[in-house]
């Protein structure tokens, strides 16, 4: 049985081919390829980060960031402390922002049974009311900062070219103290809703650094392992992407077996970093990679809600307590004496982002590699759905009610079909 | 008169036009509620087939045939049919790979057996008429209140 239209409330264009009796899931993704790596082919390497943000308008922030790394790698540049925390800030602003339009917009009405998130606001205006404060607060926070809430305007390869007013930080800081409690409501809508049942052992991958901050240098995993993605070779090693015939998103899979990244794997794994009011808010909750459910992702996107709004709390208190040059410093950027290339990486709202280019010696990019999350994810969701076709206990009649489920469980990776055909 | 009839058309792009119209946040309800919505496949699920409507509102770039199909049955359908957004105003980012480059760039992203979905990287008025267009990469969520609240006086012309 195929659903024969677009999985709706998703961020883009996916059909969910369902074959009953054998029990198979396969997720077509139907989105155009955008060809992104080849448009950055020729292209002078400060240019990849405008471009490359308009991958995406979830998670634009995440990409122009990731690309700006993946640039400051390649020519050793070193920005500074005031810099760091401002991606920081923008990076938990990014997350906010994108975790809010999932949970509010793409989730609820599922578990509510509501159409759409429009007709949320007859039924439910006291969650109206508080997904609308948060958005507001998201909206703010990657103005100050980025310049706006879709493709920043601020940033550049070195750094800024605008720096938030001490003013705007501290308005904003109260807007956050402000919403904290509401925030707290918010989350816990999502930790008490029940979620279908299913398990399956899979495996979590998440970047770490010494904070739960979206950046680092490492990749860990729940196997144990660990790798350095700012080795090119390495990071092609351990991340491969396959094509198929019936997607334009390739699949991606680690040392051959499907895995998860994004909210669950970093609860998963970075646990024990939450923020105070967030670690409340998880309680018990611990994502297993053991005994993985994809729906607990629902629940990691909330807790990282708080955990991301505190985060920025600390991060603006840290930049209040320094001198904010008004004018950022010019920077010069280095040539390069042989090709080279670079790795950018963070922890976007879905997962992990690398991008990687490779530059001459004339500062033009001559090989391009971006791997999305939701490609990292797409073999996992074939393999979640296919569990939970399992553990419906399928029965031609139910056929309907599986069809609800799996869509429900394809929303709970919060796909972004459009990333994943960048 | 009854409540104009609008629908909101994503075709190959990163959808941030879409969610500007988030952006307008308690204004969006009102804007609900004044307008009966028959198509928006971000935030709501399928209504059917598409029906007769007053405005067709389009984002993206026109990049598969079912883009090509899409803008033509909007068309069929929308009294007025306006482009929001740089990629359906003018095709955007995906342009800047010419049509003869095409087969060697999807070679280079997805190797040498791939067939490609994509035919091609337009813009919406190459494929049918444009009443307005919106632009901006994205546009800003008070250009498309404005517009929004314009639609009556759209309609009335």
């Amino acid at each position: 049985m195929n659903l024969p239209d677009y999985v709706t409330k998703i961020e883009g264009h996916g059909v969910l081919n369902i074959h009953f009796k054998e029990c198979r899931a396969r997720l077509e993704v139907t989105e155009g390829e955008r060809l992104f790596e080849a448009v950055l082919l020729g292209q002078n390497a400060t240019r990849a980060p405008f471009i490359t943000s308009r991958i995406c308008g979830v998670c634009p922030t995440a990409h122009n960031l990731a690309s700006i790394l993946a640039v400051e790698n390649a020519l050793k540049i070193q920005p500074d402390e005031i810099i760091i925390e401002l991606r920081k800030l923008m990076l938990s602003g990014q997350v906010i922002f994108s975790h809010l339009l999932h949970l509010f917009f793409l989730v609820l009405p599922d578990y509510y049974n509501v159409p759409s998130a429009l007709k949320l606001a007859d039924k439910f205006p006291a969650e109206y009311h508080l997904a609308l404060n948060l958005k507001r607060l998201s909206d703010h926070l990657l103005t100050v900062v980025g310049g706006r809430p879709i493709h920043p305007t601020t940033t550049t390869v070195g750094g800024f070219i605008k720096y938030p007013a001490k003013g705007d930080l501290v308005t904003l800081q109260n807007e956050i103290t402000d919403v904290l409690d509401e925030a707290a409501d918010f989350v816990k809508i999502f930790m008490s809703i029940e979620y279908p049942e299913y398990r399956r052992e899979s495996e979590y991958l998440s970047l770490k650094n010494d904070n739960y901050d979206l950046l680092g240098n490492t990749v860990i995993s729940s196997s144990g392992t660990q790798f350095e993605p700012k080795n090119y070779n390495a990071l092609k090693e351990e991340i491969k992407e396959t094509v198929k015939d019936y997607s334009t998103a390739k699949f991606g899979s680690h040392k051959d077996k499907p895995f998860n990244v994004g909210a669950i794997a970093r609860i998963s794994l970075l646990g024990d970093m939450l923020n105070p009011k967030a670690k409340t808010l998880a309680g018990e909750f611990r994502p297993s990679s053991q005994n993985h459910n994809n729906f607990e992702n629902i629940k990691a996107q909330a807790i990282e809600m708080m955990h991301f709004l505190e985060e920025a709390e600390i991060l603006i208190g840290k930049l209040l307590d320094v001198e904010i040059p008004e004018k950022p410093m010019a920077i010069s950027l280095p040539k390069l004496s042989e090709p080279t290339w670079g790795i950018g990486a963070v922890e976007a709202p879905r997962g992990t982002l690398y991008h990687a280019y490779e530059i001459d010696t004339n500062g033009k990019i001559i090989n391009a590699d971006i791997v999305t999350p939701t490609v990292q994810n797409l073999t996992s969701i074939e393999a979640d759905a296919e569990a939970l076709l399992h553990a419906l206990k399928l029965d031609q009649k139910v056929q309907n009610i599986c069809v609800i489920e799996l869509e429900k469980l394809i929303r709970a990776y919060d796909p972004c079909i459009t990333c994943s055909v960048h | 008169m009854d409540k104009p009839r609008i629908a909101i058309f994503d075709l190959t792009d990163c959808e941030g036009c879409e969610l500007q119209f988030l952006g307008l946040k308690e204004k969006l309800l009102d804007f609900a509620e004044d307008y009966e919505i028959a198509s928006w496949r971000l935030v709501q699920p399928h209504l059917g087939e598409l029906p007769e409507i007053d405005v067709g509102i389009i984002q993206g770039t026109v990049i598969t045939l079912a883009d090509v199909e899409q803008v033509k049955k909007v068309r069929e359908k929308a009294k007025f049919l306006v482009a929001i957004g740089e990629c359906a105003r003018t095709g955007w980012i995906p342009t800047w790979i010419k049509k003869e480059n095409r087969e060697k760039a999807v070679k280079y992203v997805y190797g040498e057996n791939y067939q490609p979905q994509a035919v091609d990287a337009l813009a919406v008025k190459s494929i049918v008429k444009v009443d307005l267009e919106l632009p901006g990469c994205p546009p800003e969520p008070a250009l498309l209140e404005k517009f929004l609240n314009d639609i009556p006086s759209l309609l009335a012309k």
